[in-house]
């Protein structure tokens, strides 16, 4: 009887604030937890993960894995952060984009404020761990990551500037050396190589997207190269950008930081990239073209990552391994 | 984003709707920080050297 009693006094507190609630315009129900986990975009964490521990693995020394699990777990919360952050700030453009309009805030099911909140507790709770928990070295570097990415790409670079992929590639390229900062406690020559590879091939990656979604983002004012290039110079570019990955991607087996299995991975999985690139570069896209050349360059620089990251710990991690 | 429609919190149903989200955030919010007091005690087991 007593639970009755309460029971009816909280739908008649909860029936009191809804009539102040709906008196304000925007109030929305509480948004589900699928939401915030959507906020934190769960497909591109799964690649910061991975460049992340790849980074973690290649590195010389060892590391608990109790800390190594730690220290992914916060490479994974930065990033869930600054992608919250990132939506919370661009909610009314991807309301207008195809693509984006079903994300939590367009779509209606999310407050802003919530999602601001969010990705704040997320991004500072990230830093932290990684600093108390792993080493400092590692959490400034994760600090200056999602900075990097919500103020600096998002509110500075996207808007502004039709470079806003080849300088804002930074962001998502840190991992692998917070990664390998989590083991060493310093950044050497090959993190600094893994985070040139991610560098160098966000602009091919992004653009091959970009050529065909060009009208989404053209629709909204973000000045994609496409838009404001046109799309001659874009194809030009993502063959310029195909082959300085090239280049980047050999690099550390030319300084011999890597041995020959990744040398020859790499050469090979390169190889099919600038010819997959040249097809995109060197064509005209015609009215009603399905883009097919583009969509598989999209695909493939997707694989091309995973499998480039999987060969640098093979051959640094794997290979002495079975050697020994 | 504004200018959606506001639930209606008088309506029996919408307000069962919002208990259960209410509920399930509760509940997912318990999960996290269950989750969170068991690695900060498994993060200072590894610290003080127990586990090596």
């Amino acid at each position: 009887m007593g639970s009755d009693m309460s029971m009816t006094e909280a739908v008649q507190q909860i029936q009191g604030q809804s009539a102040a609630m709906t008196a304000q315009p925007g109030v929305l129900m509480p948004a589900h937890w699928r939401d915030f986990w959507a906020l934190t975009k769960p497909g591109v964490i799964r690649l910061v993960v991975f460049t992340g521990l790849c980074g973690l693995l290649a590195a010389p020394g060892d590391i608990h894995p109790v800390i190594g699990f730690v220290a992914i777990l916060c490479i994974a919360m930065g990033a869930g952060g600054a992608a919250a952050l990132n939506q919370y700030y661009e909610s009314d453009l991807d309301a207008l984009m195809k693509r984006t309009a079903n994300r939590p805030i367009p779509a209606g099911r999310m407050d802003r404020e919530a999602a601001l909140q969010f990705g704040l507790a997320l991004s500072g709770f990230s830093v932290v761990i990684m600093g108390l928990a792993v080493n400092w070295l590692a959490a400034a570097i994760l600090a200056f990551s999602i900075f990097y990415y919500a103020v600096i790409y998002t509110i500075w670079l996207k808007p502004n500037t039709p470079q806003n992929i080849v300088i804002g590639g930074g962001a998502g390229a840190f991992p692998p050396v917070i990664g390998w900062a989590a083991v060493t406690g310093d950044v050497t020559m090959l993190p600094i190589l893994l985070f040139s590879i991610i560098f160098f091939w966000t602009p091919p990656h992004f653009w091959a997207l970009a050529l065909f979604v060009k009208m989404d983002y053209a629709r909204v004012g973000i000045p994609m190269m496409p838009n404001v290039a046109g799309e001659r110079s874009t194809r030009h570019q993502v063959f310029g950008y195909s082959l300085v990955l090239l280049a980047t991607v050999m690099a550390p087996a030319a300084l011999g930081l890597v041995g020959w299995t990744y040398g020859i991975s790499a050469f090979v999985l390169s190889a099919i990239f600038v010819a997959l690139a040249a097809r995109v570069g060197f064509r005209t896209a015609g009215e009603g073209d399905s883009l097919k050349p583009e969509k598989q360059l999209f695909a493939y620089s997707i694989v091309y990552l995973f499998l480039i990251f999987a060969a640098v710990v093979v051959d640094r991690a794997v290979v002495p391994a079975i050697a020994a | 984003m504004t200018d959606r429609p506001t639930p209606d919190f008088n309506d029996p149903e919408v307000l069962a709707q919002l208990r259960a989200r209410q509920r399930s955030r509760a509940l997912f919010m318990a999960g996290i920080l269950v989750a969170l007091c068991v690695l900060f005690y498994v993060i200072t087991i590894v610290k003080i050297g127990v586990w090596g």
